[in-house]
């Protein structure tokens, strides 16, 4: 309840900028994405409260919460060429809005680039998988590949059938199935067959696809908000297995009832 | 073990006048290299092990086991397929000291994506299985980082004898017909290093007592007076180096990353020495230590009397406190600078060439004082040097310079970056131990870089460290100095003051406390995070196949299960198998029929014919495969 003086009656973006240059995650490593999350957004708000400036209104019109980082430096450290930028997409509902205020903030806000390499979505679960809502994220996802703005797209925790209808479908295909890190020694047979079939990247991932519960929202504000999307940038060094930069922009919005 | 020149060796006379040449020139060499390649950028991670192996003969029958003299033999046929495909061939194999061991590595190095952790252990499987299958019966080739009867009576195959007044060796236990006969370095290393030190090499290791432990251990004290009753006495050149080790060699992307990972993975050498000690029995007794490294140390300790400080200088310039094959006595980045804190002994005259070349202090001491060592091998046809185009007499020094790291500089006319050699471990029985190792170690470079860790601790505590190491049980019962708070640039503001003054004692500033392998591998709730949780943290921000995680995974619960003591060390393996053995006395004699149980378990864990939980854990088993699905080959 850090935040008591901040009042979100509209919608409000954060971005943490680089959480690999604040010791305090670092020190407490190995936690689940949730928590990294939680804690993120803690250090920027202390950041931002202690800073205390009014200045983050943007053209859009709305708040946008971030704390002075290092990600752009990080970035131009290297050449573009040597740079693996991706992105994970996580939403709470449907329709193409979400998403694309998602990326523009993760492209122009955050990281200034003009392209990333890939984008993951990972939907919040449904059971069962709602194909139709996937396919409108994925025609929306498919637009950005057009216009050479992302490399490759994926998607995260998809069951296997819906992800072979997906993949028939789609005018860009996956190339990217991210599953569960839990579940990394025990996939299925036929999924493992499916993706080297078609050259299928199969990654996992240690994220809840609810990234971000509705109780850790109210725990981390005081009171209830929606979370309306989320996403998580990294940035890694070709061939060196170096990871430089990572971090998260989520966007906050009051109870829609 | 270092560089291996075709030619004829000098004589030990010869070699000695020519000391002062090789120096001379070794350094101009250094300096050579250093103008060309300082500038060198952009190179990618890629990275190798080298596994050393012993052949071990059997014989059932008589419930026997022997080393088996046959490494030049079955080396002949390894090298064929080299010589024939040298760019596709999948394994290299080279002579190591003894002539019962090979040494392999993986015939490309590994790249710079996670994907490449998966084909380590296959291709340490299929390298093994290579060598084995020009075995003849009975023979096996096992990943033992001591052969526990070593020196005793009749412990070859064909049977020899050591000759005390004769030879090279020269030793009252180990045979000249051990030393690998293939090449003229191995013998030549042998005679000149007793030469130079001008006794035998001598070697105490303080015998593990048992109730019915008989000491004077035997009488060796009544032929050598080096010999120390209550010690396992050992006495050859053989006896260290015909240890086996698992070595680790990672490129960096410029000669700076390569100082960095050089200084910061210094202070894991002694962690991963203790956590990976293999070593508790030599010339047939279970010792008080764990480990082989103080064996070898001294096993080539070349140091005169008056080095070793036992006589007033004369002839000689130094009295010099460690062997040439010891732990590393500077850092070499401007971070850990400050932490520099023995003395670092060189020629005035070869640190100021260096630094009037336009090296800076760090590495100008760090190379002046690799050549306070004489070469003590030289071939006839390497003498005189073209210093702007050969390497061979910086490579003589720096190749006979065993330390626990090793920086080395890109190999002129090649495609090869600056590197870093990490040497300290044992090796370990079954290849999923040693990939397990391996990854491990690779991956924590990673997270280095990554996040900017510092590990950093004074070097006389690393030293501190090394030592305590190689004490029975020290990964489970010894505690170790290890830097508190290892994220880079927030330390407490006092300790910010403290360490900025040139003044500082680093000590002083609490930085550093005392941890057990346990709490630096796995973490201590609210104090330290732990290796383990740190690796876990950065591969959560990589993409990782699921294979490739699944793998990483294994290998990293079978880590921490064993820094935590739930499984045995290989060593505490042993001890324990011995000390259970029906035929043991509690005299900590290994006997040929306990030697010939121990190594066929170790045979039978090794192949998977008997599965040993309480070494390995319940789950030794990867997905690890011969290559990287084609979907992975372009990532990043």
């Amino acid at each position: 309840m850090i935040t008591n003086q901040l009042a979100i009656n509209d919608k409000v973006m954060f971005s943490t900028g680089n959480i690999m240059s604040i010791n305090d995650i670092t020190k407490k490593p190995s936690q689940n994405s949730t928590e990294e999350l939680i804690d993120a957004i803690k250090y920027t708000l202390k950041e931002y409260t202690k800073n205390g400036s009014d200045k983050e209104q943007t053209a859009d019109g709305y708040k946008l919460i971030s704390r002075a980082d290092d990600v752009q430096v990080k970035i131009q450290e290297n050449e573009v060429g040597d740079l693996k930028i991706g992105i994970k997409v996580f939403l709470t509902k449907g329709g193409n809005q979400p998403l694309k205020e998602a990326l523009e903030t993760a492209l122009q806000k955050q990281l200034n680039v003009k392209n990333v390499a890939d984008v993951i979505v990972s939907l919040k679960r449904n059971s069962p998988d709602n194909l139709d809502e996937i396919k409108e994220t994925w025609r929306a996802m498919e637009d950005y590949v057009g216009r050479h703005v992302v490399g490759e797209l994926g998607i995260a925790d998809i069951e296997e059938s819906t992800f072979r209808n997906l993949y028939e479908w789609a005018a860009v295909k996956p190339s990217i199935i991210q599953i569960n890190l839990a579940t990394c020694c025990v996939v299925p047979p036929t999924l493992q067959a499916f993706c080297k079939e078609k050259d299928i990247k199969l990654f996992t991932h240690s994220d809840s696809s609810d990234i971000l519960p509705d109780q850790s929202i109210e725990e981390i504000f005081g009171t209830p908000l929606d979370l309306e999307w989320a996403i998580r940038f990294t940035v890694h060094i070709k061939c060196r297995g170096v990871l430089t930069t990572k971090g998260y922009c989520l966007c906050i919005s009051p109870k829609q009832d | 073990m270092g560089l291996l020149t075709e030619g004829t060796p000098l004589s030990w006379e010869e070699t000695k006048k020519l000391a002062p040449h090789v120096r001379e020139h070794g350094v101009n060499q250094f300096i050579s290299i250093y103008k060309k390649l300082k500038e060198r950028k952009g190179d990618v991670l890629k990275w190798g092990d080298e596994i050393e192996y012993i052949i071990v003969k059997f014989n059932d029958g008589k419930k026997e086991a022997k080393v088996s003299l046959r490494a030049e033999e079955i080396l002949a046929v390894l090298n064929e397929k080299e010589q024939q495909n040298p760019d596709t061939v999948k394994f290299l194999w080279r002579p190591e000291f003894a002539a019962y061991m090979i040494e392999g590595t993986p015939g490309k190095p590994y790249g710079g994506t996670l994907a490449h952790f998966n084909i380590v252990e296959t291709n340490m499987r299929m390298r093994r299985q290579e060598a084995m299958e020009l075995l003849k019966e009975g023979e096996s080739v096992m990943s033992l980082t001591s052969f526990p009867r070593l020196g005793c009576s009749d412990f070859t195959e064909p049977p020899t004898k050591p000759t005390p007044n004769e030879g090279g060796t020269k030793s009252l236990f180990f045979p000249d017909e051990a030393v690998f006969p293939g090449h003229p370095r191995f013998m030549n290393l042998v005679r000149n290093i007793r030469k130079r030190r001008g006794e035998h090499v001598a070697i105490n290791l303080p015998i593990f007592r048992d109730v019915k432990t008989k000491i004077p251990v035997d009488e060796s004290h009544l032929i050598r007076k080096a010999a120390k009753p209550d010690c396992v006495y050992l006495d050859a050149m053989g006896f260290g180096m015909g240890c086996c080790c698992l070595q680790l060699t990672f490129q960096a992307c410029h000669i700076d990353e390569a100082r960095i990972l050089y200084d910061q993975l210094t202070p894991l050498c002694p962690i991963m020495l203790a956590f990976s000690a293999a070593s508790p029995i030599h010339r047939g007794f279970l010792t008080d230590v764990d480990c082989r490294w103080n064996v070898i140390s001294g096993s080539v300790d070349c140091r005169t009397e008056e080095e070793r400080g036992l006589k007033p200088l004369k002839e000689n310039k130094f009295v010099i406190k460690k062997s040439r094959y010891d732990s590393i006595d500077s850092y070499l980045s401007p971070q850990g600078e400050k932490y520099n804190d023995i003395p670092i002994l060189y020629n005035d005259e070869d640190y100021k060439k260096l630094r009037d070349n336009g090296i800076d202090h760090l590495l100008a001491q760090h190379i002046a004082h690799l050549f306070i060592r004489d070469t003590v091998s030289l071939f006839s046809e390497k003498i005189n040097q073209n210093d702007e185009e050969d390497t061979d007499h910086f490579e003589n020094i720096q190749s006979t310079n065993w330390q626990t790291m090793r920086f080395k500089p890109p190999p002129p006319h090649s495609t090869i970056g600056w590197r870093v050699e990490f040497r300290p471990c044992e090796v370990q029985v079954t290849d999923f131990e040693n990939a397990a190792i391996v990854c491990f170690v690779v991956l924590l470079t990673r997270v280095i870089l990554s996040y900017q860790l510092n590990f950093l601790i004074p070097i006389s505590q690393v030293d501190e460290n090394m030592q305590n190491a190689q004490k029975r049980n020290a990964c489970k019962e010894q505690r170790f100095w290890f830097r508190k708070d290892i994220t880079t640039d927030i330390s407490p503001p006092e300790a910010n003051r403290c360490c900025a003054g040139t003044s500082c004692d680093p000590k002083a500033c609490d930085m550093v406390g005392l941890m057990t392998v346990n709490e630096i591998i796995n973490g201590n709730a609210g104090d330290f995070p732990g290796l383990i949780p740190l690796i876990n943290s950065y591969l959560n921000g990589m993409d990782v196949d699921a294979d490739t995680h699944c793998t990483i995974q294994q290998y990293l619960k079978f880590i921490q299960r064993r820094a935590s003591g739930e499984i045995f060390t290989t060593a505490s393996f042993i001890r324990k198998f011995v000390t259970e053995h029906p035929a043991y006395k509690h005299d900590s004699v290994v006997s040929e029929l306990i030697n010939y149980d121990l190594l066929k378990t170790l045979q039978d864990i090794e192949e998977g014919k008997k599965s040993c939980p309480e070494l390995l854990g319940y789950s030794a088993t990867s997905k690890t495969r011969e290559s990287i699905p084609n979907a992975l080959k372009n990532d990043y």
